[in-house]
């Protein structure tokens, strides 16, 4: 579906592999040239895929239709609420898993999470991947981002002052007081990635 | 009016929907929310029989639309479909996968919950390709579990590669994708389920093969297995044969 492009993230790649309208050995084989950084990933969904061709369906059980009853329960409960703030209430293993998928360090992440950037001074493209693990949309992150800053989560030492509310900082001064090489800051604020 | 998809590719290109399934909407839009819901309710194998990615188009409108009536039933058939291939969980390996599934299940229902609210461009896929779309999350959600369980077997003999030759033996001509078999049912659950037990690495090496991806080349630009998963040819080869070997005592378990 794609043609190669070094630019796509894994999760992007991904996407495309899944959404091929025919996953056999050529498809495979194109991917794997063409992203063989990925390759392991992209091995993994193959085998994911050709696994559920070979699932045979069954009967429900009990267990079944109790689940799908909670579940509905769930969903009809939620319907028609307000999008909570995708920034709220993250877990270490959600920051974990955003800090991987964009390829920054977790005081980045912690930053966004203290709505201590500046949502203008972020890549759309950025904002675009982190709203994608978030399972939230672009306009509900920026919105979250431009809210006001969360309490400060960690003691300050020596070398800073802590952030005031009102005094948001530019995305790139925050890789840069990360330690994010020059290199990795440029791709970021050109590309998102 | 069946309104288009709203993801794209990152070339700017707008995902489509299979072009069976979009005749298939046009046709079941025309039908009143009760004719839908019984459309929706037919089982595999009747002519009429509407794919998961209509459903899922279905159910969207619904929750966009705040119809609880047609959401509730739609809502239902979707995850009855969900549930059928959900695996039993009799092994410990196989309690992994039903994990990935609820997990997935429980995203699945977030992501609709939100939908009611502002429409969410991930569910796109899954009304595109459902099972590429669920192999997706799957793979997410199982990522998560190794990475917390550490589960990567150590490989053996990865020092020396040295073929062990019982093992090569054992594994003689045995081919698990044979065509033949595959094409029976209890085979394809079995397979799925000898596949489960298997360490990543020996599943990768599998998956390949199963893909034809040459074990070793000489040319360079070559995607190799012993490339791609940084070992020696003679060790890819001896992780091969005991892939091979446990499936095939896996396969043959009920013969016993």
């Amino acid at each position: 579906m794609l043609a190669r492009d070094n630019n796509l993230s894994l999760e992007e790649v991904l996407d495309s592999f899944a959404m091929e309208p025919n996953p056999n050995r050529d498809v495979l084989g194109r991917y794997l040239t063409d992203y063989p950084q990925f390759a392991e990933e992209l091995i993994d969904l193959s085998h994911e895929i050709f696994r559920i061709s070979l699932v045979k369906e069954r009967t429900l059980t009990s267990q079944d239709n109790s689940r799908i009853s909670s579940a509905w329960s769930v969903l009809q409960a939620s319907i028609g609420k307000p999008v909570p703030d995708p920034l709220a209430n993250l877990s270490s293993s959600t920051m974990g898993e955003l800090s991987e998928a964009l390829h920054v360090p977790q005081q980045v992440i912690l930053a966004f999470w203290e709505k201590r950037i500046t949502p203008a001074s972020v890549p759309p493209r950025f904002l675009e991947r982190m709203a994608s693990v978030l399972d939230a949309s672009v306009q509900s992150l920026i919105q979250s981002l431009s809210g006001a800053q969360q309490t400060l989560a960690r003691s300050h030492k020596a070398d800073g002052k802590p952030v005031s509310d009102g005094d948001k900082q530019d995305f790139e001064r925050v890789l840069r007081e990360a330690r994010v090489s020059e290199e990795d800051i440029a791709s970021l604020l050109t590309k998102g990635a | 009016m069946i309104e288009p998809l709203r993801k794209h590719n990152k070339k700017g290109v707008p995902y489509t929907r299979f072009p069976d399934n979009q005749n298939i909407l046009v046709t079941i839009d025309a039908l009143s929310d009760a004719g839908i819901v019984a459309r929706c309710g037919l089982p595999k194998g009747n002519a009429d029989y509407v794919p998961t990615e209509c459903v899922v188009h279905m159910l969207r409108r619904g929750l966009r639309a705040n119809n609880t009536e047609l959401t509730s039933a739609l809502f239902t058939q979707f995850m009855q479909r969900l549930r059928r291939v959900v695996p039993l969980g009799e092994t410990k390996e196989s309690l992994v996968r039903v994990q990935a599934y609820e997990q997935v299940q429980d995203r699945l229902t977030t992501l609709f919950a939100k939908e009611s609210i502002e429409y969410q461009e991930r569910l796109d896929f899954f009304e595109i390709w459902f099972d590429g779309a669920l192999a997706r999350r799957l793979q997410d959600a199982r990522k998560k579990a190794s990475k917390e369980k550490n589960r990567k077997a150590p490989l053996e003999n990865e020092e020396t590669g040295e073929i062990d030759p019982q093992v090569e033996q054992a594994a003689g001509a045995f081919n698990p994708f044979d065509p033949e078999n595959i094409s029976d049912e209890y085979y394809r659950s079995v397979l799925d389920e000898a596949m489960e037990e298997l360490p990543t690495t020996q599943k990768r090496i599998i998956e390949m093969m199963r893909n034809e991806v040459l074990i070793d080349s000489q040319d360079p630009k070559m995607q190799t297995i012993s490339k791609i998963l940084g070992l020696s040819e003679k060790t890819v080869r001896n992780q091969r044969d005991k892939a091979i070997v446990a499936m095939r005592a896996f396969v043959n378990k009920g013969d016993n």
